[in-house]
């Protein structure tokens, strides 16, 4: 070390605090090192690559934002169904740092919001947002809403109906169970089903769910076809249109399957008429229990037709039918409503037997009917309602560990129903420019 | 930062706090009907939570630059930085939801684990490495020093083998700097040479002649062993060999043990300092590794942290944005 | 190699001859003959207006004489640091980043190396003829002949001719051996010094700042310039005090003696005063005791009458709430130079009463007491403000002082209650640092110190090198904290335990660096920190004699005022302690809780021993008595501290044999549980027997008024100072005086 006193004789080395720091730079600090700076430049590049990095997402320059953004800045794919301007942020964030509002979502989907009794009730103070239930940027559907948004409410302690989830004792029963089949028509299942078999009029009983009913290929939903009496009975209850009176030696076509009496009437005595011109002696022959034969053949056209009336409506319409309660001249057959799905037809609207659910038989072909629909066997009466107990549902979409017992799963919240046609976009304005 | 005793009220406050937030995140992800979700009243609420702490983990290092600030001491920010850094690494999983994310957001989680990684490796190697430093390297000095100091033993080994073998004939290069430790400084030029004079003089003299007089062969054998073997190794990058032959204290107490069998007894004191002159510098070498070691964990910890706070932002502003 | 400094070779100008020397009017009473002893050491000059006669820092061994003509001298302007004023938003910033506000300086006038003393904010003053100059530079030459390798002192100060000037340049001894011996010169001298200089020198002394100018020219007068030897005591601790000094040239050490040595409080230079503090009048303070325990009341007596009774009107004076004997208003005690007056009032109905006589006014001295209704009053002395000096003030070279009596003092104080009330206060904060000091000392050094002297600190810098992950944080806080970016802190030193001493400033006990400042700059403030002030001139003779390389010499740029162009100077730096703010920024900006601030004998003490223990495991009395029989906080060492201490050893009585260990101050005995010692089983001790009390330096054994008494070496004592050996007897217990190694 340099000191000007330094003598000139061998001095063992010493360590003593002035001569350790002595070795030392005062102002190290001041001078570059280059490990120190190396930190510092780091510290600075750093923020600055990434700031840099990040500026052209951010400020959306050119064409970047379409092709990175999705991946850059999305939360997550979107729903399939909007999969097709995924790379169009601008088709539901319409307004910068504000939710996505709702009339982006309606400016394709119109769909009446939840029935209209939560808003006019006032329980919810405003419609609530799409996307409070919707949640996008998962993948999936963005239908399958989770329970919890529709539980949220309707599990509420003040009201009537509390459902927390579909599980015994948490959600009530189907209404429709409560319900009484009103229809003015007597259908037996038990007869078309007995439990022995057996050949009845050339039918082998028990028949198929299947021979009547029927699913209609139109609806998506698998739902069935009306069951009608020309399609589904005629094979079978053809006797219930014959008319002419026991003891005839002729064969006739049965009447029509009609409601309309005067036509049924009308088309009684063409038929005698038709008769009696092919064998004009049919005319001598005594009517019904009649020992004597009539004294004219007009009056013999007369009361055949006016017995084969008789016996037609009263012996067998009814075996089906109900007639209107009044009096007239000819009696009318009450009216029957068919089922077509879920709805029960007479209105315009249909009346529907699941008030608030939807039920796909199409999503349930592989099941047999009887699995869910165990009374028709032992229904013999009109009024029985064959829908399924709750119970029946059970062994799949309860507390099985299937994620089938979703709200959503049964329950809609809009009615699709009512849903409009929306004007169409150009398919440029989806993707966010050209092809 | 050693973990110790000191630490137990943080730790306790943490973990309450970890607790409670834990409970609200349980609540809420039970509650909420979607799921927990980045973008939810919730979920916001620990994002604002985790960035307000990731923006107060970021102050420390402000606060070092104004060592004077009467908010408290640097230990208590550096023990806060710490906890809190685990909190927040906790409150960002509530709000991402524990869920990786996709583009800048999972970017952003990357780059938070890989933050909070070194902070943990960091932390782990500060309760360990300072004992090994206390305990291996006893001639330790400043690490930015180090180049320093080991010409400083190099000047010094030089001048004393000079005493037994006259000139080395090696170029003593002398360093110009502003020396600490009370070293007396001539502001006037006058004066400054005159001093430099003095000290020429002597080096001089030492350089002419032998001051501790060994048979000729002997001086020759150390001359050599000196400029061949024990000088290299006093340099910034010794060579192999040099590195080779005093890589451990055994190795170079066996190497110096040969010398002193070599030489007679006159020369020993010269070669017991220049024995203890390569220990320091063996002990410099292994201090500059543990100081990589123990620095070099910061060099992904800070820049990291530092775009981190950026990618926050743009974050923030984008999900907001959408 | 000395010599050849000292005496130059030439010193150039004109060598004056005997009988030229003695012609000069000036020199008029000087012998030819005694010139003739040193040819040539005399040299007269002449230097034209704009000359330079020496330059600030040079190093030199002459004095000037001013024959005729008139110089300049005056200093480069001090370094201070320019800081803009704050407000608004720059407030809360340097309040987050903690900077301090500058404070005034404690000083206005820096004192140099002449008759003058310069002002702090405008360094320029004007000599004239006979005037000397240099004189301590030269007067310390001549004491540094004797040393191997000596110091020098540099010039203090540029002297520049302002007129035409004639002057002598004289080499060291001529001052000694021949002016200072001639009454005729050295008369001369102090009338000019009291006509010229006293008065500025007794202005830049705070405390006399406010008086008036009569009343300071009436100092003058009165004032005795003295002249010290170096190595001669001024006064010793424990005399009483006669005078007050100002210290004219020279460096005074002052110091005071505790066990086991000396212990430096401070050097002081040129314009620094001492001796005031004894020559406060003498501090009592009553001390009221009820029949019950815990009834005590004390009060401050003063000039003042202080009233005293159960509840003296207006709450001021000492209340004795618990004795319904006593009235409302019943006395006074008012101090009377060195007694107290106790007289009663008109409301105070029961008399009082002193050495068992009814009395109503009397003098009483410190330790007297009386009584009034149920209650005993004590008077007791102020143990700091005795009217006796309480330290030692040596002189360290060649010493000029100005000495002021006592009465004149007292005179001061009088007319000046404000001067008092300033000392009051400026002894005040001494006293506690001095108690401060002292409480440090007793804890006595480790061997294993002494190597790397530590014990020289008393507050050392040390760094857990376990904690530490060498961030530098520390050195980068200290760059960060003063103003210049020149760190105080270099973290590399050796290591103690698992310790790193760093270089840094260790508030010695013993300041070397303060003894050779030529300016006065470095200089302890009131508390432990040694600052470095704006005028130094950076000679670098603290940092050479810093042993520890913790003062260094940089290169400042001084903040120049507007229009005058910015200036670098040499200027020395050290830690200051970080005497702005509330603790050391090293410390405070540790992340790792590595560095901390020390006072390194406690510090390690505790580390050694472990824990502060009580009394090592044979001292405890056998088993028969439970072990808080006999209770002890000493601080005590495993192995080496305990023989340093005195200690009693147990001759007889309970454990024979094992060692009572004395505790500093005091160390009481008896029964009662109070006491360090207790002795519960012991029925021939009182509940308070008596008390060792170190008193300057000695051990004094005092019996507290025990029922058996106390006996050394068999005689009854009240009050003794005790010796080795001694034998004790305190009731059954015999103990043996065994003075440590510090005795």
């Amino acid at each position: 070390m340099a000191h000007e006193n330094k003598p000139l004789s061998y001095e063992a080395r010493v360590r003593d605090t002035k001569g350790v720091a002595q070795r030392v730079d005062l102002e190290y600090l001041r001078r570059p090192s280059r490990f120190r700076d190396l930190r510092r430049r780091l510290t600075w590049m750093a923020p600055a690559v990434a700031l840099a990095a990040a500026a052209p997402f951010v400020l959306g320059i050119g064409k970047m934002e379409q092709v990175f953004s999705k991946k850059v800045f999305s939360n997550g794919p979107v729903a399939r169904a909007h999969a097709v301007f995924e790379s169009n942020c601008k088709v539901c964030h319409t307004a910068a740092f504000s939710r996505v509002p709702n009339q982006a979502c309606l400016a394709c989907h119109d769909g009446p919001s939840h029935p209209a009794k939560a808003v006019d009730t006032a329980r919810l103070p405003q419609e609530p947002r799409c996307t409070a239930c919707h949640v996008e940027h998962r993948g999936g559907e963005l239908a399958a809403v989770a329970d919890g948004n529709c539980t949220g409410c309707h599990s509420e302690k003040s009201r009537r109906v509390q459902v927390a989830s579909f599980r015994p004792g948490r959600h009530p029963d189907f209404p429709a169970r409560s319900r009484v089949d009103e229809r003015p028509l007597r259908l037996n299942h038990a007869a078309h089903l007995p439990a022995q078999p057996k050949t009845i009029r050339g039918m082998k009983l028990p028949m198929r769910c299947a021979d009547c009913h029927t699913t209609s290929a139109a609806s998506p939903t698998g739902d069935f076809e009306p069951v009608t009496f020309e399609k589904h009975c005629r094979s079978c209850h053809r006797r219930e249109l014959e008319f002419v009176l026991p003891g005839l030696p002729v064969e006739a076509p049965p009447a029509p399957h009609t409601k309309d009496a005067p036509a049924i009437r009308r088309f009684i005595a063409e038929t005698y008429q038709g008769l009696v011109a092919a064998n004009p002696s049919l005319v001598t022959r005594p009517l019904d229990r009649d020992l004597q034969p009539e004294r004219s053949a007009a009056a013999w056209m007369a009361k055949a037709s006016s017995r084969s009336e008789e016996y037609l409506f009263q012996n067998k319409c009814k075996y089906c039918h109900e007639f209107e309660p009044r009096s007239g001249e000819l009696p009318a057959v009450r009216h029957v409503s068919p089922i077509r799905g879920r709805w029960v037809d007479p209105g315009p609207d249909g009346e529907p037997w699941l008030l608030r659910g939807e039920f796909s038989h199409r999503a349930h072909r592989a099941v047999a009917c009887s699995s869910c629909h165990t009374t028709a066997r032992a229904s013999a009466k009109t009024a029985d309602v064959l829908i399924p107990r709750m119970p029946a549902c059970l062994p799949c979409h309860g507390p099985s560990g299937t994620r089938l017992d979703q709200c959503s799963q049964c329950h809609l919240y809009h009615n699709k129903l009512q849903e409009r046609d929306r004007d169409r976009r150009p398919v440029e304005e989806l993707i966010g420019g050209a092809l | 930062m050693i973990v110790g005793r000191d630490h137990l009220r943080w730790i306790f406050t943490i973990t309450a706090i970890a607790l409670a937030a834990t409970a609200a995140y349980v609540a809420y992800a039970t509650l909420a009907p979607n799921g927990p979700r980045g973008g939810s009243p919730a979920g916001l609420g620990f994002a604002f939570l985790g960035t307000g702490v990731i923006v107060f983990e970021c102050l420390l290092s402000l606060r070092k630059k104004y060592p004077a600030s009467p908010l408290g001491r640097v230990s208590a920010w550096l023990r806060a930085h710490l906890w809190l850094g685990l909190l927040s690494f906790l409150l960002i999983l509530f709000h991402a939801g524990f869920r990786w994310g996709q583009g800048l957001a999972a970017l952003l989680m990357g780059l938070f684990a890989v933050i909070t990684g070194s902070g943990i490796f960091g932390l782990a190697l500060q309760n360990w490495l300072p004992r090994l430093m206390l305990e291996r390297v006893a001639r330790e000095t400043l690490y930015d020093q180090i180049p320093r100091v080991i010409e400083e033993l190099r000047g010094e080994a030089d001048e004393r083998v000079e005493f037994v073998t006259a000139d080395l004939a090696v170029g003593g290069g002398t360093i110009e700097l502003v020396r600490a430790g009370g070293v007396k400084r001539y502001f006037d030029p006058a004066q400054k040479a005159s001093a430099q004079e003095k000290i020429d003089a002597v080096a001089a003299q030492r350089k002419q002649a032998a001051q501790i007089a060994i048979d000729e062969t002997s001086t020759a054998a150390l001359r050599a062993h000196y400029t061949q073997e024990v000088r290299p190794f006093l340099t910034l990058r010794p060579p192999e060999l040099s590195r080779r032959l005093f890589r451990t204290p055994e190795s170079l107490a066996a190497y110096f043990q040969f010398l002193r069998t070599i030489l007679p007894v006159a020369a020993h004191q010269v070669i017991r300092d220049l024995e203890e002159i390569c220990d320091e510098r063996r002990q410099l070498a292994l201090q500059a590794r543990l100081h990589h070691w123990l620095h070099g964990w910061l060099y992904v910890h800070v820049p990291l942290s530092m775009a981190f706070l950026v990618l926050i932002l743009v974050h923030a502003v984008v999900s907001l944005r959408y | 190699m000395a010599k050849d400094v000292i005496l130059e070779a030439h010193l150039g100008g004109t060598p004056l001859a005997a009988d030229e020397l003695a012609a000069i009017p000036d020199f008029k009473g000087i012998r030819k003959e005694i010139w003739d002893k040193f040819p040539g050491a005399v040299a007269k000059k002449f230097f034209r207006p704009g000359e330079t006669l020496m330059r600030e820092g040079e190093s030199g061994t002459t004095a000037f004489y001013i024959l005729s003509g008139t110089v300049e001298i005056f200093i480069s302007s001090p370094i201070a640091s320019a800081r803009s004023r704050r407000r608004g938003f720059t407030k809360i910033t340097s309040f987050l980043k903690g900077t301090p506000d500058q404070s005034a300086p404690a000083r206005t006038h820096i004192p140099i190396d002449a008759g003058v003393d310069l002002p702090l904010d405008n360094p320029v003053a004007t000599l004239e003829a006979g005037e000397l100059i240099g004189e301590l530079a030269a007067l310390a030459a001549l004491k540094q002949e004797r040393l191997k390798r000596p110091k020098f002192y540099p010039r203090s100060a540029t002297v520049r001719a302002k007129t035409e000037v004639a002057a002598l340049e004289m080499l060291p001894h001529i001052l000694n051996n021949v002016l200072y011996n001639s009454p005729v010169f050295k008369d001369k001298l102090n009338r000019n010094y009291r006509a010229r200089a006293l008065d500025a020198h007794f202005r830049s002394i705070p405390i006399f700042r406010h008086l008036r100018p009569e009343f300071l020219s009436l100092l003058c007068e009165r004032a005795e310039l003295v002249d010290v030897q170096p190595g001669q005591i001024i006064c010793r601790q424990g005399e009483v005090a006669d005078s007050f000094y100002l210290i004219r040239l020279g460096f005074v050490k002052v110091s005071q003696d505790f066990p086991g040595g000396e212990m430096v409080l401070t050097y002081l230079s040129r314009g620094s005063y001492f001796g005031e503090m004894g020559l406060l009048p003498p501090a009592f303070r009553v001390r009221a005791r009820g029949s019950q325990p815990g009834q005590v009341a004390e009060g401050a007596v003063s000039g003042e009458p202080l009233v005293c009774g159960r509840a003296p009107e207006g709450g001021r004076g000492l209340a004795v709430p618990w004795d319904d004997y006593l009235s409302h208003d019943h006395f006074q005690l008012a101090a009377e130079g060195r007694q107290v007056r106790v007289a009663r009032l008109p409301t105070g109905k029961n008399p009082l009463t002193y050495r068992m006589q009814p009395a109503d006014r009397f003098l009483l001295a410190p330790g007297d007491q009386f009584v009034a209704g149920n209650t005993t009053f004590e008077i007791l002395e102020d143990p700091f403000q005795t009217g006796h000096r309480i330290a030692t003030c040596t002189a360290i070279d060649f010493v000029q002082l100005v000495r002021i009596q006592a009465e004149d003092f007292a005179a001061l104080l009088a007319a000046f209650p404000e001067v008092e009330a300033t000392i009051t206060e400026v002894a005040r904060a001494r006293r506690q640092m001095d108690a401060e000091l002292l409480n440090r000392v007793q804890t006595v050094s480790l061997q294993d110190f002494l190597r790397q002297e530590l014990m020289q600190g008393q507050n050392l810098l040390l760094i857990d090198l376990t904690r530490c992950t060498r961030c530098d944080e520390c050195v980068k806080a200290c760059v960060a904290t003063h103003d210049d970016g020149v760190t105080r802190l270099i973290r590399d030193g050796l290591r103690f335990d698992r310790y790193l001493a760093p270089t840094s400033c260790r508030a010695c006990l013993d300041p070397l660096c303060m003894t050779r400042c030529p300016v006065g700059s470095i200089r302890r403030k009131g508390t432990l920190d040694i600052v470095i002030e704006d005028w130094c001139i950076g000679c670098g003779n603290c940092a050479a004699d810093c042993p520890y390389g913790n003062i260094n010499v940089v290169e400042l740029t001084a903040a120049g005022g507007p229009g005058q162009k910015a200036q670098v100077r040499p200027k020395a730096v050290t830690c200051d302690l970080c005497a702005e703010y509330a603790e050391p920024n090293c410390v405070r900006a540790c992340p790792h809780d590595a560095a901390m601030r020390v006072e390194p004998k406690s510090f390690f003490a505790r580390e050694l021993a472990g824990l502060q223990l009580a009394v090592p495991a044979p001292l405890l009395p056998a088993a028969a008595s439970p072990p808080e029989n006999l209770e002890t906080r000493v601080f005590s060492d495993v192995a080496g501290l305990l023989p340093l201490m005195p200690q009693l050893k147990v001759l007889a009585g309970a454990h024979p044999g094992s060692t009572l260990q004395l505790r500093i101050p005091t160390t009481t005995f008896g029964r009662g549980p109070e006491n360090d010692y207790r002795f519960a089983d012991d029925t021939e001790m009182s509940r308070n027997h008596c008390s060792i009390t170190l008193q300057n330096g000695r051990f004094v054994l005092r019996d507290l008024g025990s029922t058996n008494g106390t006996f050394v070496n068999a005689n009854p004592a009240a009050e003794i100072e005790l010796r080795a050996g001694d034998i004790l007897e305190i009731g059954e217990l015999k103990v043996e005086f065994q003075a440590g190694q510090l005795q």
